[in-house]
């Protein structure tokens, strides 16, 4: 085994990263700090919507409806306004993000068996927000416009209850729909992928650059015992990232992990020789240092916008959708939720394994064809 | 003075252009982002996959489940017969939502005694999960609204809605999500380009050995710094105008501010950015050191903590304040409030100013740090 | 494997790049245990070459062999024969001198026992000891020129392609350099050496000079010394040496007139010239120290040949330039 000119590689890289430990520090402290950071990043969830309330009628039955408004725990009046023009002024300033209108005579036409009208403003620039709160709106709405109606059937002689119905909701893995148990996992998927990427990408073409490539070309290695040389060592820094990201999730930020360790290191190593792999292929292809960082630049913005992390790939166009299928970190996310957070081992997670194998394979296959042993 | 910046810019200029491979990029590649992300990008959350159980087989039963297909968010996946299946239908991340009919719906609605409908959600997702659960209730109140009125009454098309919402949307009238995004799309993919374009011009001149030349010469160091920036600003510009055009005639993102007003506050947030690139150039020992930083603190800091996707007002005291350390935030408000609010300086001068100010911090700091010694 | 005396056997070697000749139909052999040294001005095409030959790059056209193998269809058995030294040593500076000298051997597939052994003949070789903890960027450049000598050895190859492995090292170190080499040449190994030190190729057994691709001459350098240099070699010192560089230029029966340090070589057709040049430079006031005959060395038959090929290439502009080869 000492004799294979592969482990002489691979000691010359090991040997060649402990020498520069900013480059290791960087690999290992900046994936605990951002995710540190990005952790506390759990507010996808909509609250405390600031709103501007222009009650014209200050009946008893407008107030009951901004009451109905308040209870539901995600609307906050700020402000009470008395005309149009202040509700322009604060939505203008970003201090609402929601104007509502009770105009006068809101309790008369209640009373008299008219449809009542309420108006309400909202900022739009944030689209999914916006959808978000118009949805709570609605069924605010909902209810108060239900519990009129169910009076004035009482006062026909009719029951009804005030709700026929119930929807009885059960969250599963995530009770509390805590974001965080969302978002620590993903965040996680996405530090692993940019280090072992970053990790690699310079490897090739360091040598190339020093001239020490010509001299390793004249030598008897082979294009694979190179490559291979140059991807194995990282993969102890890859290793010792997932035992760290892993520590600060599950201790620091209690996301509660159902699966098993050793599924998880299997895996997320899987994942972390695509993102090498990638590297090294990014860096045989260039032949500068700056040709190799504008390529990454190119690869990796992409794969993290599509990856489904922050914009659902069910809504992304077709096209989009199969090219989706060639990224990683798709794969990789609902790999880590479904360790962390369901519990599910590799046979249950194989739909997901599987496209990693062939990319990651099929990564380091292109990387060693594409290696020639020869100059220019 | 502006002979030794000019003759550095040359420098530079040469360098990039005997690269043609990376000037390329530098140049195409955010527009050719731009029209990624355009078409892949939204919010919107549609075809969740939902399996339901119907253990009432009666017609109202099968009215609630038409309602909530023809709603157009929901993928019909299964449509299992026990709850037993329940578990491994969430567990494989088949369904994300499983509505569970009882078998006395029918019987419970006849009698005018509440009916329980159980709505279970894969939580592992909040956002979808959250969206789901809104979607649901929705649809389902919106059933037995008619439907109770409709028992009472025996009449059609009476009066379901005792109160009437009317909501106008401002700035955003069709709460197109991309308008909201491309702003977002640009700076982060500005910010990445800028900050990878600069990291390197540093720091390769250290490894090549030819820095020895340059700190001889009577160059002083904020000549160097702006010499080697300046290039990059031009390119940078150019993608600044290319995107915005993309974003406004390809998009159609309406522009309903000042657009020199943008052009400017592009300026100064590139130049940030390519401060920070330099910056990193100047104190790394290696261009993998510089390289490492350079993509690591930009890519996800700039999606994550610039108000891109996840509103800062919503995030912990500790971490707003790192968000100040962003410029991509102000950038993305100044953005946003030109694009789609069409406000003028009044409102955004604040924003400037700190972009500005950020900006001469870091270029101070590069060249505070830049020894013209060697060690 | 070929039992043939030449090591090194070239025939109508070209390396275009797009429209650029850098290399045009070269032809020589290299007998087993020879020095064989490349001469030629920067830019002439010898590190090309090296690089074809040591299955680098792929010729034009024409072919090699090296050790039997052919470079272009059989590189990567030459690369296992052959050891090489690139102009830039090309050795791992962040690596210490031990562990580079590990790594190259590691890479050859030796064994062991045998690793060891060979580590400490380089070590030896390159008389690095005490210094094996050190790391590479930190040895003075004449240790890493020894430390680099040394690992082209290390598979104990007996061909070996140094290309301009003295550029930039002190004297004394160049010398004990080509002690070396000498040694490796008794051993029977085959050197061929690029420089553009002229007083280093006096160490070769035979030098092939190049410029702009073509061999202009290939022989030993006493041949070469006494037998191209066409007409005599005079050596004038005088008080100012540039006006008469200026003043003999002009005089068409003097061939080269060209300033070496500060005195002044004028190669002419017989000794009469001797007068004439006598009387030219003090009418115009210029006193004569003195004006000798010498012995050409190796430069002025280099600066003598480039300049006849030079001229042949301007009478021939558009056909293809043969170079005016000779096989030894």
């Amino acid at each position: 085994m000492f004799d294979l000119p592969l482990f002489h590689m691979i000691r010359k890289e090991f040997r060649q990263i402990s020498r520069d430990p900013r480059v290791l520090r960087i690999a290992i402290m900046m994936p605990v700090i951002q995710l540190l950071i990005f952790g506390y990043i759990a507010s996808t969830d909509i609250k405390n919507v600031r709103t501007a309330l222009l009650d014209s009628d200050l009946t008893p039955a407008s107030r009951a409806y901004v009451k109905v408004l308040e209870n539901t725990g995600k609307f906050v009046i700020t402000d009470q306004i008395q005309d149009e023009k202040q509700m322009t002024v604060l939505m203008d300033a970003r201090r609402v993000s929601l104007g509502l209108q009770i105009p006068k005579g809101f309790e008369r036409d209640i009373d008299s068996g008219r449809q009542a009208q309420v108006q309400a403003v909202i900022d739009g620039s944030n689209s999914a927000n916006a959808t978000i709160i118009l949805g709570y709106l609605g069924q605010a709405n909902q209810v108060s416009s239900n519990i009129v109606l169910s009076k004035r059937l009482a006062a026909r002689g009719l029951r009804g209850n005030v709700s026929l119905f119930d929807v009885e909701t059960r969250v599963w893995y995530n009770p509390d729909l805590k974001s965080i148990n969302f978002m620590v996992p993903a965040i996680f998927s996405q530090l692993l992928l940019m280090i072992s990427m970053t990790l690699t990408a310079f490897s090739v073409v360091k040598e190339k650059e020093k001239g020490t490539m010509e001299q390793l070309i004249v030598t008897p290695l082979k294009p694979y015992e190179m490559i291979l040389g140059k991807v194995i060592p990282p993969i102890l820094i890859a290793l010792t990232d997932i035992l760290v990201v892993y520590t600060v999730a599950v201790f620091w930020f209690r996301v509660p992990m159902r699966g098993s360790l050793i599924t998880l290191f299997t895996l997320g190593t899987l994942f972390m020789m695509t993102g090498l792999g990638l590297g090294i292929l990014i860096s045989t292809v260039s032949r500068n240092q700056r040709q190799s960082i504008m390529t990454t630049n190119l690869i990796m913005s992409p794969m993290f916008i599509l990856s489904g992390f922050v914009f659902p790939i069910a809504s992304m166009p077709v096209i989009i959708q199969w090219l989706t299928h060639l990224i990683p970190l798709k794969y990789f996310l609902v790999i880590v939720r479904g360790i962390f957070l369901k519990g599910n081992g590799i046979v249950y997670l194989w739909g997901e394994v599987w496209p990693l194998i062939i990319i990651g394979s099929s990564l380091l296959g292109l990387s060693i064809l594409r290696f020639r042993k020869k100059v220019e | 003075m502006i002979k030794h910046i000019i003759a550095i810019m040359r420098k530079e200029f040469m360098h990039l252009i005997r690269d043609p491979r990376s000037l390329m990029i530098a140049l195409f590649l955010p527009i050719f982002l731009l029209f990624l992300y355009g078409y892949s990008v939204t919010t919107d959350i549609k075809n969740l996959p939902v399996a339901i159980r119907d253990g009432s087989h009666s017609s109202q039963s099968r009215q609630l489940i038409s309602k909530v297909m023809n709603s157009g968010y929901f993928n019909l996946v299964a449509m299992p017969n026990s709850e037993t299946e329940f578990r491994r239908l969430v567990d494989s991340g088949k369904a994300k939502i499983i509505i569970n009919i009882p078998t006395d719906l029918a019987t419970k609605m006849e009698s005018d005694s509440k009916a329980v409908i159980q709505v279970i959600v894969d939580g592992s997702d909040p956002t979808t999960a959250a969206a789901a659960m809104g979607y649901i209730s929705g649809i389902v109140q919106d059933y037995f609204s008619g439907v109770m009125v409709k028992a009472a009454l025996h009449k059609p098309g009476s009066l379901v809605q005792a109160i009437d919402l009317k909501t106008r949307v401002w700035y955003n009238e069709n709460l197109r999500s991309l308008n909201f995004y491309i702003p977002g799309l640009i700076s982060t993919i500005l910010m990445m380009m800028a900050a990878s374009l600069t990291s390197l011009t540093i720091v390769s001149e250290k490894e090549n050995g030819t820095m020895e030349a340059l700190v001889a010469s009577p160059i002083r160091r904020n000549e160097l710094m702006i010499g080697k920036l300046m290039p990059y600003v031009i390119i940078a510009f150019w993608d600044v105008i290319m995107i915005s055009a993309v974003g406004r005639f390809w998009f159609n993102v309406p522009i309903k501010g000042n657009y020199f007003l943008m052009l400017f506050a592009s300026f100064l947030f590139l130049m940030a950015a390519l401060a920070i690139g330099l910056m990193f150039s100047v104190i790394a020992k290696t261009s993998q050191e510089a390289m490492q930083l350079a993509l690591l603190t930009t890519m996800l800091p700039s999606l994550m903590l610039s108000g891109f996707i996840f509103p800062i007002e919503n995030m912990p005291k500790i971490v707003q304040v790192i968000s100040l350390l962003i410029p991509a935030r102000y950038y993305l408000r100044i953005l946003r409030g030109i694009f789609l609010q069409g406000v003028g300086i009044r409102y955004l001068w604040w924003d400037m100013l700190l972009l500005a100010v950020f900006c001469a911090i870091i270029v101070r700091i590069s060249v505070r740090s830049f020894r013209k010694r060697i060690d | 494997m070929n039992n043939n005396e030449y090591s090194i056997e070239v025939k109508a070697l070209t390396k275009k790049f797009g429209d650029f000749t850098a290399v045009d139909n070269i032809n020589f052999q290299i007998k087993k245990g020879e020095i064989f040294g490349f001469l030629g001005p920067n830019g002439s095409g010898k590190t090309t070459t090296i690089r074809m030959l040591i299955g680098l790059m792929d010729p034009t056209s024409g072919s090699a062999n090296v050790g039997g193998f052919d470079v272009a269809k059989q590189s990567e058995q030459v690369k296992k024969v052959i050891g090489y030294m690139s102009q830039k040593f090309s050795l791992y500076d962040d690596l210490t001198v031990s562990e580079n000298i590990e790594f190259f051997a590691g890479v050859y597939q030796t064994k062991k026992e045998t690793r060891e052994q060979r580590k400490d003949e380089v070590i030896k070789i390159s008389e690095l000891f005490g210094k094996e903890n050190t790391l590479t960027g930190e040895l003075a450049s004449s240790m890493k020129q020894h430390l680099a000598l040394g690992c082209a050895m290390i598979n104990d190859p007996q061909i070996i392609f140094l290309d301009e492995p003295t550029a930039g090292v002190d004297p004394v170190a160049r010398r004990k350099f080509w002690h070396t080499i000498k040694m490796l040449s008794e051993r029977g190994v085959t050197v061929l050496v690029t420089t553009h030190y002229m007083d280093e190729a006096e160490n070769c057994d035979r030098i092939a000079l190049i410029s702009d691709g073509v061999i202009v001459a290939c022989d030993t350098p006493e041949n070469l010394k006494r037998d191209r240099m066409k007409g005599i070699l005079l050596e004038i010192e005088c008080s100012n040496a540039m006006r008469a560089l200026e003043i003999l230029r002009i005089d068409p029966s003097l061939h080269e007139v060209s300033l070496y340090g500060l005195f002044l070589h004028v190669v002419v057709e017989s000794e009469e010239a001797t007068e004439m040049i006598r009387n030219r430079l003090s009418d115009n006031n210029i006193s004569i120290e003195k004006i000798e005959k010498i012995t050409p060395a190796l430069e002025d038959v280099f600066v003598s040949l480039v300049e006849e090929q030079q001229n042949l290439k301007l009478k021939e502009p558009a056909t293809e330039r043969r170079g005016s080869e000779r096989s030894a």
